[in-house]
């Protein structure tokens, strides 16, 4: 079955996406003619300065934003005809989005953030309270189900935030920094969990991280961006 | 079952370009059964609403305190809404609904022309009389008298028809003796419900053989009649100017004539309201019947009698006639209007009355609405904060797969709810109000001596419109909020914390 679906050609690609931004007379080039291809199963690194344009690359595939050019496709169909419904369907089943800070809702208590997904997806409540509990035990927080964000250390929200992203079983991770605000054995943790995902689950990565080092550790692959454009 | 089991993506939107291969409908996904909606052309599954409210009611519980308030702000404005509205209509049931519900509107009261040219002296002739032509002056009016009388109680819908006739005499008992105003009514008449109602003790006189009287009990008092009962039975003397048989064109003459009454009962013009006027027992203290009156000689010093006598024709001037149904008042109308005389209906001036009703309910309305429009920006600034405050939130949620539509939903539902909570809780103190109102009002009106009386009055369709109203405007409240939050960019909202 892996083969079938290996078959069917990348799982995203990128074909020449610019992201344009218009600061009064100025026009920045957040991405420029970006071009790539994201295999079934990758676990690739986006690395670059600050500013040179990773989160923006991240929200177009997430499908969070629309590039000023160019055309991002999923499984081969571009996602630019998508009508804003049709696009959050994509965010919130092929798509699981990691945030640097977190961005856990802080009035919810982990059970409730990692179910919220499946909210929208319309899954029952009994349903989605089971499949957040497998989650959240599966990534050590089975004692943490009702404890709220502000409750939790830092990564033990990043984990949380894991397990929310993976609710609806997405095709692909997106993380931008999910490391940022984390001190370094934590972040370890993290990226080790990332990494046995990747290699036991074959689940597809894009980890956007400054650090050279965690990326040769764990990813595979890697993209580099300088001022919006791929450097070889 | 592994929870990190990867599933394959797929993008449904319509015009999809190529069949998305089977394997993806074939990869069991752990949590539901391979349903249609793995499967291509899948249906968008959309938030379900128990959900909705979950997150509506979880989000008014964070911020308690100022959904109370909002809430609350509701609640007086409809509260305030529905005390106007009872107001408004109490004085509407006070007025014109209590004269809507007595004989008022069966009554008419006929005038003859003889009187003026204009019409009717009392209260003005009616619009739709006929204006007669002018340089008319000579024509014959028709006069009032026991033919066109008969006439018109033979007409389909009328009940009864009497002349209004009265009299001055003196009343004499014992030393006290004062002239007054004595009115005539038929004794068939008199057995109408509206008198045996206006009666205080005793009864009417049942015939017109009777040489009895009713007095009013103010009249009774006067005279120095013991009060209620006691005084049915005692009797009076009833001094009159009755003129002399034989009368010719060349002199009138008069002699005085002293008849012993007998006081066959007493009423009260107050307990039978407003249709006492109409009926003839508002504007006198004395009443005797149309037999006793030719007996006594009753005469009255009006030119219409004077001319009546002169020219050897009857004409009573005045007579009421009365029909069975409001409905029927308009056929019967037109009909004695043919016959060439002027008609006034109290619903001739009661027209105006509820114009003045209308615009007074207007005010009251208006006052009402705008306390509610008060709250309601009230909402609409409770759901613009609680958008502001939770903009991360909303982008959060759209973030991991909220449509639009979804944060649409939850925020109307917001103001929905506190529209639904503030308008039962506003009903419930608007009835509240207007009860307590009543209380307090009657407590001072028993204390004076009055009758209770509603006088804010809440029907249930006021009750129901309040609360409709309220749901529907807060949701109105609710719309612009609600797409506000729903166009918030998601990329803008977690760019910065
Ligand atoms: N809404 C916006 N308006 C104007 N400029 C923007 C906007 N969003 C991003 N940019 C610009 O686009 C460029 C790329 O931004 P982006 O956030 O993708 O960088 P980044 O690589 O994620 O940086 P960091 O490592 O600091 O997160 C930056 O120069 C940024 O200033
Ligand atoms: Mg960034």
């Amino acid at each position: 079955m892996q083969d079938e679906l290996e078959s069917q050609g990348p799982l995203i690609e990128c074909l020449e996406v610019t992201k344009l931004y218009r600061m009064g007379n100025e026009t920045i080039h957040a991405l420029d003619r970006v071009s790539f291809a994201v295999n079934q199963g990758e676990f690739i690194a986006i690395l670059g300065t600050s500013g040179s344009g990773k989160s923006t690359l991240l929200n177009l595939l997430g499908g969070l934003d629309r590039p000023t050019g160019g055309e991002v496709r999923f499984r081969q169909a571009s996602l630019a005809p998508l009508r804003s419904k049709a696009l959050a369907h994509h965010r919130r089943k092929n798509v699981g989005m990691i945030f640097q800070s977190f961005h856990l809702i802080p009035t919810m208590t982990a059970l409730d953030n990692v179910a919220l997904p499946m909210a929208f997806d319309g899954l029952p409540l009994d349903a989605r309270r089971a499949r957040a509990e497998a989650l959240l035990a599966r990534l050590g927080l089975g004692g943490r189900l009702h404890h709220r964000p502000p409750e939790l250390s830092g990564g033990e929200q990043q984990r949380v935030a894991m397990a929310r992203a993976l609710a609806n079983n997405p095709a692909v991770l997106l993380a931008d920094e999910p490391t940022g605000n984390l001190d370094s054995a934590r972040s370890h943790e993290i990226l080790q969990i990332f990494k046995e995902m990747n290699e036991q689950s074959g689940q597809t990565l894009l980890l956007v991280t400054h650090d050279l080092e965690y990326a040769r550790r764990y990813a595979r692959r890697f993209i580099h961006l300088v001022d919006g454009k791929i450097a070889v | 079952m592994d929870p990190f089991r990867v599933r394959p993506g797929v993008l449904a939107f319509r015009g999809w370009r190529r069949a998305p291969p089977t394997a993806i409908n074939k990869v069991p996904f752990e949590d539901r059964p391979a349903t249609a909606l793995d499967s291509y052309p899948y249906p968008f599954k959309a938030m379900n609403f128990r959900d909705i409210l979950r997150l509506g009611l979880q989000n008014m519980q964070r911020r308690a305190l100022r959904f109370f308030l909002t809430t609350f702000g509701v609640t007086i404005g409809v509260g305030m809404l529905v005390i106007m509205m009872s107001v408004g209509v109490g004085i509407q049931r006070n007025t014109v609904g209590r004269l809507e519900s007595t004989d008022l509107f069966t009554s008419l009261t006929v005038f003859s022309d003889v009187f003026s040219r204009r019409g009717g002296p009392i209260f003005g002739p009616s619009r739709r009389s006929p204006m007669p032509p002018a340089g008319d002056a000579q024509k014959e009016r028709p006069a009032l008298d026991d033919a066109v009388l008969a006439q018109m109680s033979a007409l389909a819908g009328v009940r009864y028809v009497y002349p209004q006739r009265n009299f001055t005499a003196q009343l004499k008992r014992d030393k006290t003796s004062f002239e007054t105003m004595i009115t005539i009514l038929p004794a068939p008449i008199v057995r109408e419900p509206v008198y045996a109602q206006s009666l205080e003790a005793g009864a009417f006189f049942a015939s017109d053989a009777e040489d009895s009287i009713v007095l009013s009990e103010f009249v009774a008092q006067r005279l120095g009649l013991p009060a209620g009962a006691a005084a049915v039975g005692q009797t009076v003397s009833l001094l009159t100017l009755a003129s002399m048989p034989g009368l010719s064109p060349e002199g009138l003459s008069f002699q005085q004539k002293e008849t012993i009454v007998r006081v066959a009962g007493l009423f009260s013009p107050r307990r039978s309201g407003v249709s006492a006027g109409l009926s003839g027992l508002g504007f006198s203290g004395v009443i005797v019947s149309s037999g006793l009156a030719d007996r006594v000689g009753g005469f009255q010093l009006s030119l219409n009698s004077l001319f009546g006598m002169l020219s050897g024709k009857k004409n009573y001037g005045l007579a009421t006639v009365r029909v069975h149904t409001p409905r029927d008042l308009s056929a019967v109308r037109k009909e004695i209007e043919k016959l060439g005389f002027t008609t006034f209906a109290i619903s001739d001036a009661l027209g105006r009355l509820k114009i003045v009703l209308v615009i007074l309910d207007s005010i009251l309305g208006i006052i009402g609405s705008i306390a509610l429009v008060v709250s309601l920006l009230g909402i609409v600034n409770t759901m613009l904060m609680s958008i502001l405050e939770r903009t991360r939130e909303i982008g959060i949620m759209k973030a991991i797969g909220a449509e639009d539509w979804d944060i649409q939903k939850i925020f109307f539902l917001e103001a929905g709810l506190i529209g639904f909570i503030g308008g039962w809780a506003g009903v419930g103190l608007g009835w509240t109000g207007s009860r307590l109102v009543n209380w307090i009002v009657n407590r001072l009106i028993v204390q004076q001596g009055g009758d209770p009386t509603q006088v804010l009055a809440t029907p249930w369709w006021l009750v129901l419109g309040a609360m409709v109203f309220s749901i529907v405007v807060s949701l109105l409240a609710g719309i612009y909020p609600a797409r506000r939050a729903a166009r918030i960019d998601p990329v803008i909202a977690l760019r910065h914390d």
